[in-house]
């Protein structure tokens, strides 16, 4: 199954805070049956979030977790255009990808987010999400960009 | 791809007090979480140039899954080794003044076989041809002081170069091993030497000396007063002002990773220790480990010669 489809983006991921807006994407997960407990999932990335939050610089936010009640490895995309206070020191996130891997996945949770920080670090790849018109572009540049790099 | 391995890896809490006094309860103003090491560093700063780099480290506990996902964040490959022992927390509090207080716990004791498959697990990466494989930092508690030696020997057999920055016993034995390069600082090669250097020139002799005994080259790091490459063809200074120092932690670490950076991209040994010197500036500037981005470096003025001035006192 892909990483990423069109229902897990959420392109006017408009919320007045992080833990809201980590909702609403784990809410697409657990729609297309990839969470099987929305709220226990949610419970196992806040423990995360809690410890620090996990804005990185240049806008972004990259919650997640390794959780028993992820089915397998996801991504599910926002782009707030307001903006989400996501704990970096430069402003606010614009661009939120929750990471939901399952429990005993190895290592598969780090290497996705690796990865997909590392591209994150790029400035066209966050432009391209930022202007991107629709679900089907954003799934596409994931997928070219993350997925198969 | 450049490699690194670190033996004793930690999770860095840094948090902010307003006045530190022995006995009170403090309330925290602020509390962050890094991941610590210094080979950690080094990957840090190539992922910052986007640089291929693998970092392999051992890792046990909540503190090791912590680490774990603390460097997936910032976007670094892994290679984990899994112990059963708990990675390290160190602690840092920091005052409103800048003074800080650090309290860095051992680290876990290894058993034989998790040392060996932390070695295997570095040898494991040869055969990707990285262009340098760095061990860097202290060893966890029990570990036999050959560890780093044994790490040179095996990069050599795979023809693959090896850098070693370290200090005492591990250190010394490494020498002897022959890497490509070591990068210690102004304490660690007196202890390395066995006498004092207080002008350039003898910090000169003391390389030459190291070279002479097998050692590819050897970058000195000296603070303020720059870094000094000896190489049994070489030798050069160079240094590169600082206007407004914040944290000298981590900055040797970025030194040396700007130095394997420009070497492994095709630089010139001498280039490489302008890049090295370059990056060392740049994190001086930053606040706490953080490691500099290639903006951060763009403002860095570095000069080097080939004739150093070797009366210039290069202890405080």
């Amino acid at each position: 199954m892909a990483l990423i489809t069109e229902n897990l983006v959420v392109l006017n991921l408009d919320c007045p805070d992080r833990h809201a807006a980590t909702r609403v994407l784990a809410q697409a997960l657990a729609d297309e049956g990839r969470v099987t407990d929305l709220d226990g999932f949610l419970a196992d990335v806040r423990k995360r979030e809690e410890q620090m939050p996990t804005g990185l610089p240049g806008g972004i936010g990259i919650p997640h977790a390794r959780s028993t009640h992820v089915t397998e490895p996801t991504l599910a995309f926002g782009r707030a255009t307001q903006g989400i206070d996501w704990g970096a020191e430069d402003g606010p996130a614009t661009l939120i990808f929750l990471i939901a891997a399952p429990e005993g996945g190895g290592d598969d949770h780090l290497k996705i987010l690796a990865a997909l920080a590392r591209r994150l670090m790029r400035t066209e790849f966050r432009e391209s999400l930022m202007n991107a018109p629709d679900a089907t572009t954003v799934v596409d540049v994931v997928t070219r960009e993350v997925v198969n790099p | 791809m450049i490699v690194t391995l670190t033996p004793n890896p930690s999770v860095d809490r840094t948090v902010s007090i307003t006045d530190l006094q022995r006995g009170e309860v403090h309330r925290a103003t602020a509390a962050r979480i890094d991941p610590g090491g210094k080979g950690v560093n080094i990957s840090r700063a190539l992922n910052a140039h986007h640089a291929r780099t693998l970092a392999v480290l051992p890792t046990g506990g909540p503190q090791g899954h912590l680490l774990a996902e603390l460097l997936a964040e910032a976007g670094i490959a892994v290679a984990l080794v899994p112990i059963n022992g708990s990675t390290r927390a160190n602690v840092a509090l920091v005052e409103p003044d800048g003074t800080t207080t650090k309290i860095n716990e051992p680290g876990p004791v290894l058993s034989a076989s998790e040392l060996q498959a932390l070695i295997a697990g570095a040898e494991a990466t040869l055969t990707q041809h990285p262009s340098w494989l760095v061990g860097s930092g202290s060893l966890p508690p029990g570990v036999d002081d050959d560890f780093y030696a044994a790490l040179v020997g095996r990069c050599r057999a795979a023809g693959v170069s090896v850098a070693i920055d370290s200090s005492g016993p591990s250190l010394r034995l490494a020498v002897q091993a022959g890497p490509d390069l070591i990068k210690p600082n102004l304490e660690e090669l007196e202890e390395l030497v066995g006498r004092s250097l207080n002008t350039l020139g003898e910090v000169l002799d003391a390389g030459v000396d190291l070279v002479a005994h097998g050692v590819g080259t050897v970058v000195v790091s000296m603070g303020g007063r720059g870094a000094l490459l000896v190489s049994p063809t070489q030798v050069a200074h160079a240094v590169a002002p600082v206007s407004s120092p914040r944290s000298t932690v981590g900055a040797g670490d970025a030194l040396l990773a700007g130095y394997l950076y420009a070497t492994g991209s095709g630089s010139t040994p001498l280039e490489a220790l302008c890049t090295g010197v370059t990056w060392g500036a740049a994190a001086v500037s930053l606040p706490g480990s953080r490691m500099p981005t290639p903006d951060d470096v763009a403002g860095v003025s570095v000069s080097m010669t080939k004739e150093p001035d070797l009366t210039l006192v290069v202890k405080n």
